[in-house]
């Protein structure tokens, strides 16, 4: 079966391993979930005819740029760079880990994921502000991984593109 | 001008006709001004040139090496992987062969260490050793190292995604993706963390488990391995790692998510579930056997035994069943003791005194008898006697103060009751004829009344025909005496052996 290798990226608490959560097992752990190092997961996913596995690298988030784990990076096929809405810190962060990992893995698919959109209210970051630094880059999803909102549709988005780098 | 032209015409056909070659002379000279042409020349006859040269003289090989050393340099300089990835199959063969040499001076020594040492497990090996004609530290080794490969990874080296996994069927598997993810990540960690050189993780433990890494340059290859495995199963993981590089390496190279054509690997990873299971088995059944043995002999013992002691306990049975004057009514068995019950005749031996003859416990026989007289010959003739002889020994004849004769007839009871008893078969007796005296008188009178009252009473009993040799006399004096009990005779029967 065909297997692609998904980095999950983003600054510290921005809820990376409860997109992951929610989307390996659709179910939201209340808890706040502290990741070290790295930890991985899995979903076997179809698109069309294709039937192939996600493999989900959920990086630990670091708050300096120059944490970043390189290595864990290797042989990826994309990532999800997570923002955390009510923290603008975190949009700079993604800027920053964007060009880190371009540099690292040259193209590669891509997405953003504007995170915890159920507590919209207190967002410090607006959709135009996200749009404005990557829409060019990469498509942003507004999600949360606690309503599950548009969690599936942004994976779904990710890996159609890095199914058709493999079959153009 | 013109005219000029027209001249120029003619003279270089008239040169055409008189050298025709020139065509061909233009076409050499053009040929060799062109250097692709010329290297087109070059490269038809440079292999066998070369064949040539270097089978004249070594002129070539001296002229060529340091162009060829400093290519080599430059290359490794550009990128140290291309050669390295060009050796590696190369670079394991020979490693392994020097290892193995390693090894087998280490089992060499291994093998006088051991020799030295007697226990019944060595004694074991040796045995093998012979029977196998390998080296006794071979088999030392391969019998205390007991352990099983339970799954095997092939990993994309860069990716860490699973090409092809196998597993061993008793092996309890988690979903192989994730771990052979997990794998390359703890890899990463342990490189990142203590800038450990690439590669550097080759052996994981956890308890029981141990997790053995191979790396290659775009694979890797992890057996997961339960127990403690030889060092030797490094190099089957390593021999696999190579063989798939080797077959593979346009796949690998190519690899993009696909793992589809790594199918053809499992052939390979399947050889490398290796494992050697504990003798124990063998050694549970062994005890089995010495316990069945035990159990078998012990069963034997007691049986033989209850033979014997029931066989000696009839033959005794039936001895005091042969007893005169015996009746055994009931035998009875009562928690490993037997109760007799039946007659006994009191003239009878107790059967109780027999126990011994037969080896059989006094405790464990209990008796209860009821007394009757048996109708036995031997018995009855046993009761006359008994009543003869305490008749006789009843009997007192008396005499007078200082007399020693006396009336015959008082002996007719005596004459006849011993003729009776003298007839009784089976019986050797005498009577001995006791005299007595009391102690009036003089010590010496008395000594010769007591003798002579004897004498008269034997030489009386002749005289009604008793056989004198029947009978004893003996005397005494009674001191104490002054009755009538004192002057007289009394009787005894002697049997043979009183």
């Amino acid at each position: 079966m065909l297997q692609k290798k998904i980095c999950m990226l983003g600054a510290y608490g921005v809820g990376k391993t409860s997109l992951v959560r929610r989307f390996v097992e659709s179910m939201f752990d209340e808890k706040y979930h502290t990741t070290l190092g790295v930890k991985i997961d899995k979903r076997v996913m179809e698109i069309g005819d294709t039937r192939f596995t996600l493999v989900l690298w959920d990086l630990a988030g670091d708050d300096e740029v120059e944490q970043v784990n390189l290595s864990h990076l290797r042989g990826a096929s994309g990532y999800i760079l997570v923002v955390d809405g009510c923290r603008k810190s975190t949009l700079d962060r993604a800027v920053l880990l964007k060009e880190r990992v371009d540099q690292a893995l040259g193209p590669v698919s891509a997405v953003l994921a504007l995170n915890k959109c159920d507590i919209q209210d207190q967002w410090a970051v607006t959709p135009a502000m996200v749009e404005e630094l990557f829409a060019h880059h990469m498509p942003v999803f507004v999600t949360s991984a606690k309503t599950g909102h548009a969690v599936e549709e942004m994976f779904q988005a990710l890996a159609t593109q890095t199914l058709g780098e493999t079959t153009s | 001008m013109k005219a000029g032209n027209g001249d120029d015409r003619d003279f270089t056909e008239l040169r055409d006709l008189l050298f025709p070659e020139r065509a061909q002379l233009d076409e050499i000279g053009e040929h060799i001004r062109n250097r692709a042409r010329r290297a087109g020349d070059v490269s038809e006859v440079l292999p066998e040139a070369i064949v040539l040269r270097a089978g004249q003289d070594s002129s070539l090989r001296t002229a060529l090496a340091p162009t060829l050393v400093e290519a080599l340099r430059a290359s490794v300089r550009k990128d140290p992987s291309l050669l390295a990835d060009a050796l590696f199959p190369m670079i394991g063969a020979a490693v392994r062969r020097a290892v193995a040499a390693a090894l087998a001076d280490m089992t060499d020594s291994l093998n006088k260490i051991v020799e030295s040492s007697l226990s019944v497990r060595s004694v074991q090996w040796r045995f093998e050793a012979l029977r196998t004609g390998k080296s006794f530290g071979e088999i030392a080794l391969t019998r205390s190292l007991l352990y099983r490969v339970e799954q095997v990874f092939l990993i994309h080296a860069d990716s860490g995604l699973l090409l092809q996994h196998a597993m061993s069927p008793a092996a309890a598997v988690k979903d192989p993706d994730m771990v052979s993810g997990m794998l390359t990540a703890i890899q990463d960690f342990v490189h990142d963390s203590f800038g450990a050189a690439e590669n550097a993780l080759e052996m994981l433990r956890v308890g029981e488990f141990s997790v053995w890494v191979q790396h290659g340059p775009r694979a890797i290859l992890a057996g997961v391995v339960r127990g403690t495995a030889p060092p030797g199963l490094n190099t089957v993981f390593a021999t696999a790692l190579e063989t798939i590089q080797r077959d593979f390496a346009v796949e690998l190279a190519k690899f993009d998510g696909d793992a589809a054509p790594f199918g053809a690997t499992q052939s390979i990873l399947d050889k490398c579930l290796l494992g050697q299971s504990p003798p124990e088995r063998r050694k549970s059944y062994a005890w089995l056997y010495v316990l069945g043995v035990v159990l078998l002999l012990l069963i034997g013992f007691f049986a033989v035994r209850n033979i014997q002691e029931r066989r000696r306990w009839n033959s005794y049975l039936s001895t005091v069943e042969e007893q005169p004057g015996i009746k055994v009514t009931k035998v009875e068995r009562q928690g490993g003791r037997y109760l007799i019950s039946g007659l006994r005749d009191p003239l009878a031996p107790d059967p109780a005194q027999l126990l011994p003859a037969y080896h059989i416990a006094p405790n464990r026989v209990a008796f209860r008898w009821e007394s009757y007289l048996s109708l036995v010959p031997s018995f009855a003739a046993e009761r006359e006697f008994m009543r003869l002889k305490d008749a006789l020994d009843r009997q007192v004849i008396l005499f007078a103060e200082g007399q020693s004769s006396l009336n015959p007839q008082s002996l007719l009871p005596v004459a006849e009751q011993f003729r009776r008893i003298l007839a009784i078969p089976d019986k050797t007796l005498t009577l001995e004829l006791a005299g007595h005296a009391d102690r009036l008188g003089t010590e010496p009178t008395n000594q010769r009344l007591a003798e002579d009252r004897a004498k008269v009473v034997k030489a009386t009993l002749v005289d009604f025909g008793i056989d004198p040799a029947k009978m004893t006399t003996r005397s005494s004096v009674i001191q104490t005496s002054t009755s009538m009990l004192g002057r007289s005779v009394t009787f005894q029967v002697l049997t043979s052996g009183q």
